[in-house]
């Protein structure tokens, strides 16, 4: 769980951060505790035979500053015994934000992980891969929807996962 | 007076070229050679399409068939001059693999970096066991030119600590990763250019390529290759910017029509600069060109790894793509041994260093 927190909380920090102007962040931001969770998802059940279910990172978020995310739910993907595999974020955009720009979806990517990202085309979705401590990281974006698929480094359906968890739609 | 009047034509002639290059130098950000490249890139990478990947060395020619789905599903056919030596298909986490000649073991026979992909077994992820613990092994299948299937070991696209991608090593991964390097390419050439044969800068004698056709609608840029530093300019230089790299002997062509690469050839051609090396480092070459080029790039090579570089490859390749928008029919096969292919060159479960992030 506290590294599902961790998780959550780097984003609307992230995503306030890549802006580009602070006063644009200032103005028109959302602060931490004033993001909602998503109110429909249409994730099923289990994934790849891993369970899922909403995390809750309430408390986690309440700690970030201004952000262009309006609202982030957090999913789990964990096998029988409890072992978590994977972690999705899905975060909303403010209708504010230049989430269509190409420069502001770059500033964004390049500051999640710990390496260069790399893009990859994926069911005809460009996917931007990169890695952090230990995971597998993929960042894409669907209309106003920021998605972060933060897998174990170790799981062995990595790409399967990411094919499906791209059929989301919120 | 009628002697003067053919020496005033050629000057009108050169102001009016004058005026025409400062009206494309106004409006120079709209027809900037590398970004028309990275946008062809761009749209050539985001559909399904098939190519041929052919690289010739010294040593061998090295030809890739493949068709590409997405970067996660994608089948390849090598073979070394006309035999088939090694057949992939990949498709998402799975890979299998044939091996249709005694090359095609050697070509991507790895170096042993990669992980177990699920048992953890040492014997599993050198290919010398059978998970079931009956039947042949991967090694056995693979020799025996049948299927090997591993279901999580797929050949990653990421760089990794485990994994480093030298050129020629998996000439799968180079003919997949060939944009990466012809950006990359782009970043250490001189100037990206579109053939333009009355350029001043063009030298027909250097050109290795063909021109594109007339009437065929194809736009070709070059890319121009750095000199090799003078004795003075290097002097002073830190070691790494003495040591001739790749952007100094690489001729490069790219193709490109309906906004979609078409081809790329390439030519790494050291020959054509042993005058500057000689001149350059006070280097006496002796004996054929051939030798002269081997004694040039085995010396810039083992000064480069020193510093860390990767070697410079000398070759011709080309690759041309077609079917641009058909999506290939990527099975993996049925009946394959299942195991892992962690011996074979960056394939099985690779290994992520911890980064930190």
């Amino acid at each position: 769980m506290r590294r599902l927190a961790s998780i959550a909380a780097i984003i609307p920090a992230l995503v306030a951060a890549c802006g580009g102007s602070p006063t644009h962040v200032v103005g028109g931001g959302v602060l931490g505790k004033n993001i909602r969770p998503l109110s429909t998802t249409n994730l099923p059940q289990t994934m790849l035979g891993l369970g899922v279910r909403s995390e809750d990172v309430s408390k986690a978020l309440t700690a970030g500053s201004r952000s262009y995310v309006s609202a982030t739910s957090v999913y789990s993907f964990r096998r029988a015994d409890n072992l978590l595999q994977a972690t999705l974020q899905i975060s909303q955009f403010q209708t504010s934000a230049r989430y269509q720009s190409d420069k502001f979806r770059q500033t964004l990517v390049a500051g999640v992980g710990g390496t260069v990202p790399l893009l990859v085309h994926v069911g005809g979705q460009q996917v931007w891969l990169t890695t952090g401590d230990l995971q597998r990281i993929a960042v894409w974006f669907h209309g106003a929807f920021l998605f972060i698929l933060a897998e174990r480094q170790d799981f062995p359906l990595s790409r399967a996962l990411l094919r499906q968890a791209l059929q989301i739609t919120p | 007076m009628s002697t003067h009047r053919p020496a005033r034509r050629p000057l009108g002639f050169v102001l009016v070229l004058v005026a025409v290059a400062a009206l494309l130098a106004s409006c120079g950000h709209l027809t900037n050679p590398t970004a028309e490249v990275d946008r062809a890139i761009a749209n050539t990478v985001a559909v399904p399409r098939s190519f041929v990947y052919t690289e010739t060395t010294e040593a061998a020619t090295i030809t890739v068939q493949g068709s590409v789905a997405d970067d996660f599903r994608y089948k390849a056919l090598v073979s070394t001059g006309q035999q088939p030596a090694f057949e992939e298909v990949v498709s998402d986490d799975a890979v299998a693999d044939r091996v249709l000649s005694p090359d095609g073991l050697n070509l991507f026979r790895g170096t042993g970096t990669s992980a177990s992909t699920t048992s953890g077994a040492a014997g599993v992820a050198t290919g010398f066991a059978n998970p079931s613990g009956s039947g042949p092994t991967p090694a056995d299948a693979l020799t025996a030119g049948g299927w090997v299937l591993d279901p999580a070991g797929a050949p990653s696209l990421l760089p990794s600590a485990s994994s480093r991608h030298t050129l020629g090593s998996d000439p799968i991964y180079d003919s997949l990763t060939v944009f990466q390097y012809v950006d990359q390419a782009m970043h250490q050439a001189f100037d990206v250019r579109k053939y333009n044969p009355d350029d001043l800068r063009y030298r027909p004698q250097d050109d290795p390529f063909p021109r594109p056709a007339a009437g065929s609608g194809v736009t070709r840029y070059d890319l121009d290759r750095r000199n090799i530093p003078h004795l003075q300019q290097q002097a002073g230089n830190a070691a790494n910017q003495s040591v001739p790299d790749a952007g100094m002997f690489r001729k490069m062509g790219i193709y490109v029509k309906n906004g979609r690469i078409i081809q790329v050839l390439e030519q790494i051609d050291v020959a054509s600069r042993l005058p500057d090396l000689s001149k350059s480092y006070n280097i006496t070459f002796k004996g054929s060109v051939q030798q002269s080029v081997d004694a040039a790039i085995t010396a810039i090579n083992s000064v480069g790894a020193a510093i860390g570089r990767d070697p410079i490859r000398v070759r011709t390749m080309s690759i041309k793509f077609v079917d641009f928008g058909s999506v290939p029919d990527v099975k993996l096969p049925a009946g394959a041994t299942v195991g892992s292919l962690g011996f074979l060159e960056n394939r099985g479960q690779q290994v992520l260093a911890k980064t930190g992030g």
